[in-house]
């Protein structure tokens, strides 16, 4: 066991099986894992051109095992939380090539965005690597066995 | 300059300072800039989409069409209205659980890593660019009809202006055009429309229409076509039934992926209202056509039907608002298209195949230059030869559907088809439509350029699956599974969220590793 930066979950494992209750009242779902997922976070300063230039602050998130970028609308809030190694997921990307991957994803964003065809300076901020806590649970039926990963930030839920 | 011509200069410089004051707003809470529309819900930004995507063909394109066709016009606004519900409940849970399964972002991406070929991805992207463009050149007409409507500037002056105030505006930033502008142009233009429909049809209803139409020329009302153009050729009706509902998946839906770092609700009751809405808005513009016909019977450019009849039942400065607006929903429609085809080939041309190394700063040049290549060519044109907003939306529609609607239904429904399939199915299908529409080979034929060039797809696809690389086993397992997900209860299957498909999939491999090596250790 070991202490790491993990994302302060909004659902408990209570509040998770709650919360699936009330979307399918009819199946009693169990949790059955509970897995940390590791993201690095960028904040970047963005001087955008053009008509209007602008200086503001933006943040994404690049999936630390398959490096995919996500825009985030507030900067996390974070704990210090012993994790288990059999329960994290290893990180595949560096803090170099998630950062190359934050920049370019951010160029992306910007341009189809702000629809805007120049370039914005960017300036690195902040980088954090960090943990999102997800919950994977069981219906319980044995014939179907339908497993569904939920994150305990959002509680939004994908089959696996 | 006409007076209408000083309110779109006003409504130009009014959404500017919209722009400016929302975007300085976002700036307090930056983190909300980029992802403005957010805000909006999913309400608004469905009853929005389809009058700003599709701003040129909906209100001049469309309506010209059913104002010298009839009521056979209405064929196309069938498969629009209901193409997108067939594509939603059959291909696209499949497509989407392979998109997942293949992690691509992109159509054009989900086909090279489908077929496993990047040169079913140069093939593609090509394309995609060519005809995006010649989407975006309908949009550079009816950008210099409107501009002739409110100015009263002869059609050539207007074109040029229009289309180099559409470029700059690309080039520059396509400020106007942020999510809060487009939203209000989005809502003047649909309560401008319905505003028309309902004095239209205050004034004559559709029945007197009707009425009217039989005693003019009794095949406006026939489902062939005035004259009975296309009598018995069910070839052209299937065509124009299912070029909207399939031509769409030629154009690339490109999406900013958004991860929520705080507890969320999500309304997805009103995106069901507003697809509902949006399907019931598409047939307006085509029974104005109608209307048109008996209201305005010596109209000189069917084109202007909507315009016309702003003019007859509004005063001329609502009337000049609404063309306004429309013309700025133009300039949107075409700047976001022209940025696509842009990125295409500064992305998956130049950066994937020619500089992997490529500076951003290059690739923005790329996609200027790829910009500016197009608003040169779509002037010529526009100018030299100018199609109707009608024939060459339906022309682009139509080649883009003929290149990429049999790939992907191959690539969900079978495991054996391949990447020389892909090839030959694309060229053949996109060939086949071009050569069918030059040569006019619809009414000798009785066949739509559609059709045709889904058959020579197909034809394509099943031939070219004999000389290519069988699929990998990968892939085949990827294409079972996305046949035979198992079916979870009707209230969870609603609320999957597919932001979460890749990381769900990690998890997936996690587990079954984890699961794995605990009954090993037993």
């Amino acid at each position: 066991m070991r202490l790491a930066k993990v994302q302060k979950e909004s659902y408990d494992e209570k509040e998770v099986l709650l919360h699936l209750k009330e979307i399918e009242e009819n199946i009693d779902f169990k949790v059955i894992h509970k897995i940390y997922y590791p993201y690095f976070h960028f904040e970047f300063n963005v001087l955008t051109k053009g008509l209007m230039k602008k200086k503001i602050t933006s943040g994404c998130v690049i999936d630390g095992v398959n490096g995919r970028g996500a825009l985030i609308d507030c900067e996390p809030g974070f704990n210090q939380t012993p994790i288990e190694a059999d329960q994290t997921i290893m990180e595949e990307l560096t803090y170099g090539n998630a950062g190359e991957e934050a920049k370019q994803f951010m160029y992306r964003s910007a341009s189809i965005k702000l629809k805007s065809m120049s370039v914005p300076v960017l300036a690195l901020k902040k980088k954090t690597f960090f943990y999102r806590p997800f919950y994977v649970v069981d219906d319980g039926d044995k014939r179907s066995n339908h497993l569904l990963t939920i994150d305990s930030i959002t509680g939004n839920f994908h089959p696996i | 300059m006409k007076l209408d011509g000083v309110i779109f200069l006003v409504y130009l410089l009014v959404l500017l300072g919209i722009g400016l004051w929302f975007s300085r707003n976002a700036s307090k809470s930056s983190e909300h800039y980029l992802l403005g529309n957010r805000s909006i819900g999913p309400a608004v930004t469905a009853m929005t989409m389809q009058s700003s995507s599709m701003s040129g063909y909906m209100f001049m394109g469309g309506p010209a069409l059913a104002f010298q066709q009839g009521w056979y016009a209405l064929w196309y606004a069938l498969g629009d209205a209901g193409g997108a519900i067939i594509n939603l409940s059959v291909l696209g849970k499949r497509m989407r659980r392979m998109s997942e399964a293949l992690s691509a972002l992109s159509p054009i991406e989900y086909l090279e890593k489908r077929y496993e070929s990047p040169a079913v991805r140069v093939i593609g992207s090509v394309i995609s660019i060519i005809f995006i463009l010649a989407y975006v050149f309908a949009q550079f007409i009816a950008s210099g009809k409107a501009l002739t409507a409110l100015t009263g500037w002869p059609y050539e002056a207007a074109l040029l202006v229009g289309v180099g105030v559409i470029i700059t505006y690309t080039v520059a930033g396509g400020y106007l055009a942020v999510v809060y502008t487009d939203f209000i142009q989005g809502i003047i233009m649909v309560l401008g429309v319905t505003g028309i429909a309902i004095m239209a049809f205050s004034h004559i209803s559709l029945g007197e229409v009707n009425a009217q139409l039989a005693s003019i020329d009794p095949t406006y009302l026939s489902i062939w076509g005035k004259d009975l153009a296309y009598y018995g050729q069910w070839g052209v009706v299937i065509g124009a039934i299912l070029i909207y509902s399939v031509g769409y998946m030629g154009l690339p839906h490109i999406v900013v992926r958004h991860m929520s770092m705080k507890s969320t609700k999500t309304v997805k009751g009103a995106i069901m209202w507003a697809a509902t809405w949006n399907q019931l808005f598409i047939f307006i513009p085509y029974l104005l056509g109608l209307a048109g016909i008996v209201l305005l019977p010596n109209l000189a450019d069917p084109e202007m039907i909507i315009p016309e009849l702003a003019y007859q039942f509004f005063p001329g400065i609502f009337a000049a608002i609404l063309l306004s607006a429309i013309m700025a929903a133009i300039m949107s429609t075409s700047d976001s298209l022209l940025m696509q085809a842009g990125t295409i080939l500064s992305r998956d041309i130049y950066q994937r195949f020619i500089d992997k190394r490529a500076t951003e700063r290059r690739m923005v040049w790329i996609s200027r230059i790829c910009v500016f290549a197009g608003g040169v060519i779509g002037c010529i044109v526009a100018i030299y030869q100018p199609p109707s907003v009608f024939t060459l939306v339906i022309f682009s529609f139509g080649v883009l559907g003929n290149s990429f609607l049999v790939p992907y239904v191959a690539s969900v429904y079978s495991t054996k088809a391949n990447n020389m399939g892909a090839i030959f199915a694309m060229i053949g299908g996109a060939t086949t439509n071009i050569l069918w529409t030059t040569l006019e080979l619809e009414n000798p034929t009785g066949l739509h350029p559609f059709l045709a060039g889904l058959i020579i797809s197909f034809i394509g696809m099943w031939i070219g699956n004999y000389f290519g690389r069988t699929p990998s086993p990968q892939i085949q397992e990827a294409v079972q599974n996305a046949k035979t997900r198992k079916k979870l209860s009707n209230p969870l299957e609603k609320k999957i969220s597919q932001d979460m498909a890749s990381e769900s999939k990690v998890i997936s491999d996690f587990v079954r590793k984890k699961m794995y090596i605990n009954e090993g250790d037993v």
